[in-house]
């Protein structure tokens, strides 16, 4: 802001009033996108499947934004879902939480040269600000793609499938159900806090209260053994494996010099278990990104620990790492990335392991319009099941995503 | 508690406050999915579609004839009017004035150069240079200009545009 003095020269005749900060009026955006793509599968427990099918994703983005007098940023954003059938990845288990989902995304915010505060149902900074091999993934995301909306895991056998920390994969109600994971609770309802980013420095912070309550769900209702009309605040039921009074944050740090890109990043995720059978909520990823001319390489490792485990099982081992490499040329696009992890089981059982090599590449055909092909070889295996209930194959995905 | 692992929240923000010198950006992440849709641009453009408001000045740049925000240039006009112009370009954005000698203030005049820089309505959207000239033994001499001029005329510009738009405006 330009500052004003007040001057005695006779070259200055109007008033002098110090506002150099202007004001704009509220303006509402319109966007989102729609993309579509084709499925081929074929893996170990495909028998009697069509081995392909049909998906599309579509969301309508409303902004508000405006700026006062004093410089002061604020504004909501309302993405909506779109789709002709549920939306099984942002949903996951919402027929179980009886929650419809309408939106993915709403909030309100303020900013200003100190930061940024979020309210509401919105992804926090163990998503925004983590650095991961998926942050350079093309197509539908590499190792954070649409490929296990397509693979099978018929018993539901669980795995660390994408590189989130257990609230971002769907953690709701214990291990045993977090199968592929769905990112259900990536919307949380939450309180967040950014920093500005200062010298390539940036951190966020969000306070969640409960991972049960997002949108106008309040865990409340469900909480005096199903009877309506619970008192808000009793706690007679819990389910094994939620959590509450949680923090989740990141820190995060670019640098550029020429050609030549470094970003590092460390996120993290805290909470109460709400059962005392549990254990607590602590988990956290590091991951880093270098870059030169149009050349990029990311990895992370990521800990869960013992992470809402039963006391008794003993299972603070589980963990994933991820490492890709990706190249951009123009338009054109590709990128390899690779995903290992493996779930802890408990003493003398063997873990749950997954490995996931996802190639992908994608193509700017128009500004907005984005056909891509990827594919992706996955290798799933389960402690102490039955072979069938191993499965390894592979997903090739084509389609095209429209942005606007 | 459970604070404690990200108290290094506290400290950074410190740091903001205190090193004001340092490369601050107002910008705030998003997520890699969206960051990876937003890379691939958009069918309506970089801006996206609006709805309603934000363009006033987008408007008021289309209507206008003129090539540059309508409210700085004749902000700059109503600042400048007691002095003489020799050319006012609404294209360009230039607005060049005379020397004008004030008669309370004999043997000193000035002369300002008045260039608006865009088509929105900034706080960084006009540059103001004043020259002065003092007369020293019957010929006008080029003088120091003190810097803090411009930027008071400049302020005094910006000030008048907002009147300018809040009362065309209503609000």
């Amino acid at each position: 802001m330009k500052k004003i003095l007040l001057g005695t020269t006779t070259l200055v005749g109007a008033a002098l009033v110090a506002q150099a900060a202007l004001a704009d009026a509220p303006k509402v955006t319109v966007g989102g996108f729609s993309d579509f793509e084709a499925g081929i599968v074929s893996d170990d427990q495909d028998a009697n499947q069509r081995n392909h099918a049909f998906r599309t994703d579509n969301e309508i983005s409303f902004k508000v934004d405006g700026k006062s007098d004093s410089g002061l940023g604020y504004g909501a954003e309302i993405w909506l879902e779109a789709d002709v059938d549920s939306d099984a990845d942002e949903s996951g288990s919402s027929d179980q939480l009886n929650q419809g989902i309408n939106a993915s995304k709403t909030f309100v915010y303020v900013e200003g040269t100190w930061g940024r505060f979020e309210g509401g149902a919105n992804l926090g900074p163990d998503q925004t600000l983590k650095v991961d091999a998926a942050s350079i993934a093309r197509a539908t995301g590499g190792i954070d793609g649409d490929w296990r909306l397509f693979a099978n895991n018929t018993a539901n056998n669980p795995y660390i499938a994408t590189p989130d920390l257990p609230l971002n994969y769907g953690y709701s109600s214990g291990i045993s159900n977090v199968g592929l994971g769905d990112e259900s609770q990536e919307n949380l309802n939450k309180i967040t806090y950014y920093t500005p980013k200062w010298s390539g420095f940036q951190a966020g912070i969000s306070y969640i209260p409960s991972d049960q309550e997002r949108g106008q769900f309040m865990t409340s209702a469900t909480r005096v053994d199903n009877t309506a009309g619970g008192t808000f605040g009793t706690n007679n039921t819990v389910a094994a494996g939620q959590a509450d009074n949680i923090w989740v944050g990141g820190l995060n740090w670019m640098g550029q010099w020429d050609q030549i890109g470094i970003a590092l990043a460390a996120t993290a995720e805290r909470g109460n278990a709400e059962s005392a059978l549990n254990e607590d909520l602590w988990a956290w990823q590091v991951g880093g990104k270098l870059s030169y001319m149009g050349f990029s390489i990311a990895g992370s490792f990521a800990d869960w620990g013992d992470s809402l485990r039963l006391k008794a099982e003993n299972a603070n081992d589980t963990d994933f790492w991820t490492v890709g490499g990706a190249y951009e040329y123009g338009p054109y696009g590709i990128s390899v990335t690779y995903l290992r992890s493996s779930i802890d089981q408990g003493p003398g059982i063997q873990e749950n392991k997954l490995r996931n090599w996802t190639v992908g590449a994608d193509y700017k055909l128009a500004p907005g319009l984005t056909p891509f092909v990827e594919l992706s070889f996955y290798d799933m295996e389960a402690a102490g099941a039955a072979p069938d209930d191993d499965n390894e194959g592979h997903v090739f995905l084509i389609g095209t995503s429209l942005n606007f | 508690m459970k604070f404690a692992p990200f108290a290094f929240i506290l400290p950074i923000c410190v740091l903001l406050a205190a090193c004001g010198d340092a490369e601050v950006e107002q910008t705030f992440p998003k997520g890699a999915k969206i960051e990876r849709k937003e890379a691939r641009g958009k069918l309506s453009g970089d801006s996206g579609l609006t709805l309603f408001g934000g363009g006033e000045d987008t408007e008021l740049a289309k209507a206008s004839p003129i090539g540059v925000n309508g409210y700085l240039w004749r902000a700059t006009l109503d600042t400048l009017s007691f002095l003489p112009l020799v050319s006012a370009d609404p294209f360009g954005g230039t607005i060049i004035t005379d020397w004008h000698e004030d008669p309370k203030a004999p043997g000193e005049r000035y002369k300002v150069n008045a260039v608006i820089l865009d088509k929105t309505l900034r706080a960084d959207g006009v540059r103001v240079t004043v020259f002065k000239q003092r007369m020293e033994m019957n010929a006008w001499r080029d003088q120091p200009v003190d810097e803090n001029l411009s930027r008071r005329l400049e302020d005094t510009i910006l000030t008048r545009a907002r009147q300018l738009r809040i009362a065309q405006l209503g609000h």
